[in-house]
């Protein structure tokens, strides 16, 4: 989040907390003066973060289902969770009467938050170290073992609103592409400093079967990336036995050279780190559970689309497996005659068979956005899984507390219990149905704003119905009482332009008319820091009703009237 | 006199050389007797005789009195056919196809339908009399490239010069219908996969049927413009414009349009934009033309079709897809020839033919396919296609069944004119056959 958002947040969230009735200008000052006061950096020093959400169904995952109970967060932790709960003097309460609350989702595989290094592109040997000759074995092209997700964090990535609207609070992160791609770390989906956004790191070293593609490049086939990572391998299983005769010996014996891939890659030969292998074809599963059990390592699967053809398998060697939820469909814009080779449509529709294939196997599984750029078909295909056969409740486990034993933090991740990490996705309905809509989401105790998707350019305007021209006074609903509104509005066409007069001072106004929907949006200066408000409403008659979004404030309802029709004068 | 030694040598060398290619000249007269007679159009002659004369066949029966002073030739044992075209080659345009020099079949830019196949065929190509001593004695040459590539030309594989190959130019404008390309494409000038999305594609291929439209509406207008000219002298001279000069035939009817489509999305498009032009139409390829069989029979639309051995059009077509085809045009009624759509490999037409009748289509339609069908579609049936008089004496004699590989040519006559059985082939095997150990 950046920090213009931050501070907007801090601003009227305190703002919300004074007495409804207090002038506008007493109102004003306290706020310019907290807004002074919190310019302070950092977001997590913002107040007590102390929320109580009450009367609300609870989703644990691991200790059953609250008809009607209440979880308290404070400081970024689950406080307390149960039927008869107090609700602590201090927290923040938020109405959970027809909401349900579950633990925040986590994509057990993505690309997100990162800072990507220009070299994980198709250039194996990386970009920089281009030669004209092409990449050989002892070369090593994309051996990156060495190389640390949680190093490479960015906190802004402006793809992380894309996550939150599905309600994933949680991702392991790691570059997409390459051979030895690095290791992983699991992150929470907000905050301002990286360092405060990584759960665990180390959490897996990952490979990749990339090809490299072109024409002159190794390894360009299956084959050859599987030759070319046993001799890695080998290599690093080398390294230490070199290693250890020169630190016991120390004398006479000719010091090895140090080399930081083969230093990185001890761990996953000890046994320590587990290995994510990227398999998506049933055939590079098979391989890379025979590279697992040749270099004794700890293998999971991610990927996994043909994983209904080898689910037995999985189960016989206890392999987990991350499944992408990022099914094959027919890409869009696609030639609607074109001649669609069966085995393509048959992996469409059988891909979303995997996760209960696996289920009835006996195989662990949790699921990840498998690198779409936008999940936002990220519960719908989770749904999908459940209308191929996999129970609903094991769908829940495998967006949560799945990943979290997967990852080796169940202690603190993966359900709704006492002490562990305030993740939790609150909706109004079973989160798995496309009608339901996220309403809040919690990441390590902080509610996150969910901003929703920019609507489609080019969606078909109506011709205007209704004539927004005239002053209208507008009354906004706000959780701590009505704030007054004067709008001068003058329609052209569909266009609106004009002014708007609050406490905050007047604004130039401008927006359009489609149907009997009238939309405008303005930007209100509060000292120095804008802050964007759009009121959508419908008029009737003389009336207008409907809802105003205030950036970082969430959506409050409005209504208004028109003492004055047409243009003021 | 002096001079006298270096005639000798002249006329050795020309007895040497060139003996064997004028060992008969068309003048003469030929008799094959006691051979067995497939005339194609009229039923199998057991023992018959063919009698050559001036070029043409001068008789043909089982009882034809045999004229003095003829070359007899004894073919008791051998097989009679007509001499078999192939209906789409590259023949005479491409020598080597590595070495771009020996390459002349496309020109730059889309619309090239002035470009004359005839003119730029080489006559001492090696590839010719590969082809013909496996029994093809004429086939047409097809320019490539582009939208309209250029003027195909039906040449008769014997001549010095292309105006002695000519049997008929042009036959037609090959036209590579438009199709609609999306997916993955690998882009050369970026050196990149790339993704071309439908709606793209489409536009672009609509894009070029419009520019096609109005090229056709330029070349009607000109035509009138002409026509004009001719009953009212007095009008001002109209500028000469060989694009929409070479397209007048084919908006009168007098040339097809050979349309290059193997889709059924573009078969059946370009069937459409015909009827919409009033032009008419060759298929050739037509690799799924056993989808559209009966809109092809109801539009009376002549196939070319071929390669025949290939592999299936798409990966979960039956294996034998491309086998099979011919036997669905032949039962639907739809008049098909064979084309090979090579240059090196004209000589296995043949077999593309006979992999057909391994597939169904009756030996007869193969044969016919490969004879009387192509002079019919070419407008040559007065002239080639079958054993009868006054046809050009194109006829090979066969010691078995020209659909079997093992079959081999005994004779060969083009116009009458026997044909030696050398190729570059038999040169290299006669010549490191003879190397000293």
């Amino acid at each position: 989040m950046t920090r213009k958002r931050a501070l907007s947040f801090v601003s009227i969230t305190c703002l919300n907390r004074f007495p409804s009735r207090m002038s506008s200008a007493v109102t004003w000052g306290i706020v310019m003066g907290l807004i002074l006061a919190v310019v302070a950096p950092v977001a997590y020093s913002r107040g007590p973060l102390i929320y109580a959400i009450k009367d609300a169904r609870i989703v644990t995952v691991t200790h059953g289902v609250l008809s009607k109970g209440t979880v308290v967060l404070r400081d970024g932790l689950i406080e307390a969770v149960g039927r008869r709960v107090e609700i602590p003097e201090d927290a923040r309460v938020i109405d959970g009467r027809g909401l349900t609350v579950y633990p925040g989702l986590i994509d057990a595989h993505a690309e997100v938050a990162l800072r990507l290094p220009k070299s994980t592109g198709r250039q194996p040997g990386g970009a920089s170290e281009r030669s004209p000759r092409p990449p050989t074995p002892s070369k090593r092209p994309s051996l990156h073992p060495d190389r640390l997700a949680a190093a490479l964090l960015q906190a802004d990535d402006a793809r992380l609103d894309k996550f939150h609207r599905v309600g994933i609070t949680t991702a392991l992160t790691i570059p997409r592409r390459g051979i030895f791609i690095g290791q992983s770390a699991l992150i929470n989906l907000a905050g301002d400093d990286p360092a405060r956004m990584v759960i665990r790191s180390p959490v897996a070293m990952h490979i990749g079967f990339d090809r490299m593609g072109g024409f002159r490049t190794f390894p360009g086939s299956l084959m050859g990336v599987i030759a070319y990572i046993r001799q890695t391998l080998y290599d690093a299983q080398h390294y230490e036995l070199a290693w250890n005769r020169y630190r016991r010996l120390k004398r006479g014996v000719r010091r090895p050279a140090w080399d930081k891939a083969l230093e990185a890659l001890q761990p996953i030969l000890k046994r320590e780190e587990p290995v994510v292998f990227i398999a998506n074809e049933a055939k590079e599963i098979r391989r890379a559970i025979a590279l697992a059990d040749e270099f004794h390592l700890n293998a999971i699967i991610s990927g996994a689309s043909e994983g209904y053809q080898v689910a037995a398998l999985l189960a016989e060697k206890g392999v987990p497996v991350l499944v992408s939820l990022n099914f094959p469909t027919q890409p869009k814009g696609a030639d609607p005659q074109a001649d669609v080779p069966l085995r393509v449509l048959r992996l469409r529709a059988r891909a979303p068979q995997t996760p209960a294939a696996l289920y009835r196997a006996g195989v662990k599984f949790a699921f990840t956005s498998g690198f779409m750029d936008d999940p936002k078909d990220f519960l719908a295909n989770a749904a999908k899984a459940i209308e191929a056969g996999l129970p609903e409740e094991e769908a829940i486990k495998a967006l949560t507390i799945n990943a979290a034993e997967i990852f080796g933090v169940d202690e603190q991740l993966g359900s709704i219990e006492v002490g562990k990490i305030a993740n939790l996705v609150v909706t109004d309905g079973e989160l798995f149905d496309e009608k339901t809509k996220i309403t809040h989401l919690f990441i390590d105790g902080r509610q996150i704003e969910l901003k929703e998707a920019p609507k489609k350019p080019g969606a078909a305007e109506e011709q205007p119905t209704a004539d927004a021209s005239g002053t209208w006074e507008l009354t906004v609903e706000s959780p701590q009482g009505p704030i007054s509104v004067t709008a001068v509005l003058e329609q052209v066409g569909n266009k609106i332009t004009g002014t708007l007069t609050s406490m905050f001072g007047t604004t130039n106004t401008e927006g359009a008319v489609s149907g009997a929907t009238v939309r405008f949006t303005a930007t209100v200066d509060v000292q120095g820091q804008s802050m964007d408000v759009e009121f959508e409403g419908t008029i009737e008659g003389n009336t207008m009703k409907g809802t105003v979004s205030v950036q970082g404030q969430g959506e409050f309802p409005f209504t208004g009237t028109r003492p004055q029709k047409g243009a003021w004068l | 006199m002096k001079r006298q030694p270096i005639i000798a040598i002249l006329v050795t060398l020309m007895a040497l050389g060139l003996g064997a290619i004028g060992q008969a000249t068309p003048s003469a007269t030929i008799v094959i007797k006691n051979a067995r007679i497939v005339p194609i159009t009229a039923p199998d002659i057991e023992r018959g005789t063919v009698v050559i004369r001036n070029g043409r066949i001068a008789a043909v029966g089982a009882h034809v009195s045999i004229p003095g002073r003829a070359r007899i030739i004894d073919a008791r044992g051998l097989a009679v056919y007509p001499g078999m075209i192939d209906s789409g080659t590259r023949l005479g345009l491409v020598e080597i196809g590595a070495v771009r020099a020996t390459i002349d079949t496309t020109e730059l830019g889309e619309f090239n339908p002035h470009m004359r196949a005839i003119i730029a065929i080489h006559p001492e190509s090696e590839l010719i009399p590969v082809a013909r001593v496996n029994g093809i004695t004429t086939v047409v040459s097809k320019p490539s490239g582009g939208i309209f590539s250029g003027q195909a030309a039906l040449i008769n594989l014997d001549g010095w010069t292309w105006e002695e190959m000519e049997l008929k130019a042009p036959v037609g404008i090959v036209f590579n219908y438009p199709s609609i390309r999306s997916g993955r494409f690998f882009d050369f000038s970026t050196f990149q996969f790339k993704e071309r999305s439908y709606q793209k594609a489409k536009k672009e291929r609509d894009e070029k049927l419009k520019k096609i439209r109005k090229l056709l509406d330029d070349a009607r207008a000109y035509a009138k413009a002409k026509e004009a000219r001719a009953t009212d002298p007095s009008l001002p001279p109209l500028k000469t414009d060989h694009v929409l000069e070479a397209l007048i035939p084919v908006i009168r009817g007098e040339w097809p349009f050979i349309v290059e489509a193997n889709l059924e999305r573009d078969i059946k498009s370009a069937i459409a934009f015909a009827e919409e032009q009033n032009v008419r139409i060759v298929l050739s390829g037509g690799a799924d033309a056993w989808k559209v069989a009966s809109l092809l029979k109801e539009k009376n639309i002549p196939v070319i079709l071929g390669p025949i051995l290939r592999l299936p059009q798409r990966e979960d077509e039956p294996y034998d897809q491309p086998f099979t085809t011919a036997k669905t045009l032949y039962e639907a009624g739809v008049l098909f020839a064979f084309q090979t759509n090579d240059a090196a490999n004209v000589r296995n037409l043949p077999y593309h033919a006979a992999m057909c009748v391994a597939y169904g289509l009756p030996r007869e339609e193969a044969l016919k396919a490969l004879t009387i069908n192509p002079a019919k579609i070419w407008g040559v049936a007065d002239m080639v296609g079958s054993i009868e008089v006054g046809k050009l004496a194109n006829i090979v004699v066969w010691d078995g069944d020209p659909l079997e590989i093992r079959s081999q040519v005994k004779y060969l006559f083009i116009k009458g004119r026997q044909i030696p059985l050398t190729t570059k082939h038999t040169e290299l095997y006669e010549r490191y056959r003879n190397r000293p150990e």
